[in-house]
């Protein structure tokens, strides 16, 4: 049976007039599955959870009150957005003129490599310990800690993009005599594109673990993360469901926005 | 004109070189740099290390290399650490485990049983852009303390990535194979084993991979947050105390540890990727 949807999905692919019936069949069974999970859970948690466990019947009602009576939530999604922002604009400058450099010049790629690799592969939490020691439990640890994971997967992706580049194109523009910067603007930048929008969307998703991270450990501020933990900690699961969607909307937000450019634009693109 | 994938740069040299000879020292140059480079670039940055930590910072902010280095040595020596190691490794294989079983699991699920996997696949989506620390106060308020509760969120952090990335492995399965396993009455069961999951592999060992990079994370997080054991206690403990040099110690062995995981991650990958 599993074949001949398989089959069918292939046909649709390829403009089969079945496609119609294939979609409408498609979206009662995603209708479907989704009332069963949710009646499950809902069930499930009345007959063996606690009172104050999240359940859809409860999120729904949270809804409205959380998301226009609570005076600390839309406060908390502006101090915490804003750190990621700030954050991931200062990354992507700084990764992708690192990431560049080491392209370009191989001396440096060897010089930076261990830092960048090492830096990547440290756990976040693991240097959050000494940040905090150096700047406080405070927001400028916390734009700090940004800054720590969304660099490297920049330089990365900036790095990979700017060898990418074909030497045909750079032997092209230097017999006719371009100049550095223009190598730079005229080819480096544009063939590093897609590499660049690939290595944000790793960026992005770090910089929002970044942030949630942060303010579980530094305890202080009223950030988004930390408001989702206090509700959570005082047993208002359903309140802090509602405030923890909205830094998953942010999240799904790009990481498909990104993809879809880069599907578009990119098509020839591809990184496992 | 097409860009091809990653070059490293003994390649572009060597496409610099038109004759074999010259592109065999193309080569050999860029490897003895390769290693100039390493050694100037790590010289420098131990070299500022070591004089801002003595001469420029206090010793409660930043410790210098020299004495990391002795940290390190007694660290290596004593029993604690070998035991917080042990500890947090033993973490880290059981929630490992439980994860890539169950993303395995429901990714060949969501990706075969087509009318499922559309509902489950955007569930999945969904649960997977949410930052997985985001999952710790949730699982500390209904399950407390203890070890489960922290292998539950290392696994939560290493099944997301295994799930994507098998069910495009699925998805991925040339349905040409498919009906030839059909039309010669291959049963459900043996067309899973002959066909679906040996060209699944290689899509699920790159979750894997980035699986066990996730549960490097999610070890120390979890350490960190629910309550304190193995390598996260440590760091905890060095910060609250000022001992920088055992703090920076206790992260370079982090640093060396999750660089040997994305390395052990990449041979995974790598074995199976050329077994198909």
């Amino acid at each position: 049976m599993a074949v001949a949807i398989v089959d069918e999905k292939t046909k649709n692919r390829s403009g089969n007039p079945a496609g119609g019936v294939y979609r409408w069949k498609n979206s009662i069974a995603w209708l479907v599955t989704t009332l069963t999970i949710l009646i499950v859970w809902q069930l499930a948690v009345n007959f063996f959870g606690r009172d104050y466990m999240a359940t859809p019947v409860g999120i729904i009602n949270a809804l409205p009150d959380v998301l226009l009576n609570d005076p600390k939530l839309w406060p908390g999604v502006w101090e915490t957005f804003a750190v990621v922002l700030r954050g991931l604009i200062v990354s992507v400058v700084v990764g992708t003129v690192l990431g560049l450099m080491m392209g370009r010049v191989s001396f440096l790629a060897d010089a930076l490599a261990p830092y960048v690799n090492g830096f990547y592969a440290t756990p976040m939490i693991a240097v959050l310990p000494i940040i905090t020691l150096w700047l406080g439990f405070n927001t400028s640890a916390t734009f700090a800690l940004v800054i720590f994971a969304a660099v490297p997967p920049m330089a990365v992706a900036s790095w990979d993009g700017s060898r990418s580049i074909p030497t045909r194109y750079l032997e092209v523009a230097e017999s006719f005599g371009a100049r550095r910067r223009d190598v730079w603007i005229g080819i480096a930048i544009p063939a590093s594109l897609p590499y660049l929008l690939a290595g944000f969307r790793l960026a992005s998703g770090r910089a929002l673990s970044a942030v949630v991270i942060a303010e579980f450990l530094i305890g202080t501020g009223n950030g988004l993360g930390i408001h989702v933990m206090r509700l959570a900690q005082n047993l208002k699961h359903n309140e802090a469901i509602v405030a923890l969607s909205i830094l998953t909307l942010a999240g799904l937000f790009l990481a498909i926005g990104v993809e879809r450019i880069i599907r578009r634009r990119y098509p020839w693109f591809r990184k496992s | 004109m097409k860009v091809k994938g990653i070059q490293t740069s003994a390649d572009l040299e060597s496409t610099d070189a038109t004759s074999l000879n010259t592109k065999d020292q193309g080569v050999r140059k860029s490897r003895r740099k390769f290693h100039l480079g390493l050694i100037i670039g790590l010289g420098i940055g131990g070299i500022l290390w070591e004089l801002s930590g003595r001469f420029y910072f206090e010793r409660i902010f930043f410790a210098p290399l020299s004495e990391v280095f002795v940290a390190l040595f007694n660290l290596s020596t004593s029993a604690t650490f070998w035991n917080a190691l042990a500890q947090s490794l033993q973490l880290f294989v059981t929630g490992f485990t439980i994860g890539t079983i169950l993303g395995l699991i429901l990714g060949i699920i969501i990706g075969r049983i087509a009318l499922i996997g559309g509902a489950l696949e955007s569930y999945v989506t969904v649960l997977y852009v949410t930052p997985p620390i985001a999952m710790i106060p949730f699982v500390l308020s209904i399950l407390g303390f203890g070890y489960w509760p922290k292998a539950i969120i290392v696994s939560w952090f290493v099944f997301f990535p295994v799930c994507i990335t098998t069910v495009e492995g699925v998805r991925a399965v040339s349905p040409r194979l498919l009906e030839v396993a059909r039309s010669f009455g291959s049963s459900e069961a043996r067309t899973w084993r002959d066909v679906v999951i040996p060209s699944t592999m290689p899509f699920a060992m790159s979750g894997v991979r980035q699986g066990v990079a996730l549960g490097f994370v999610g070890v120390i997080a979890a350490e960190f947050l629910l309550d304190a054991s193995g390598i996260g206690l440590l760091l905890r403990t060095y910060s609250r105390l000022y001992q920088t040099d055992n703090l920076f110690a206790a992260v370079l062995v982090m640093t060396i540890l999750g660089l040997t995981v994305m390395t052990f991650g990449r041979w995974i990958e790598k074995r199976f990727v050329t077994w198909r």
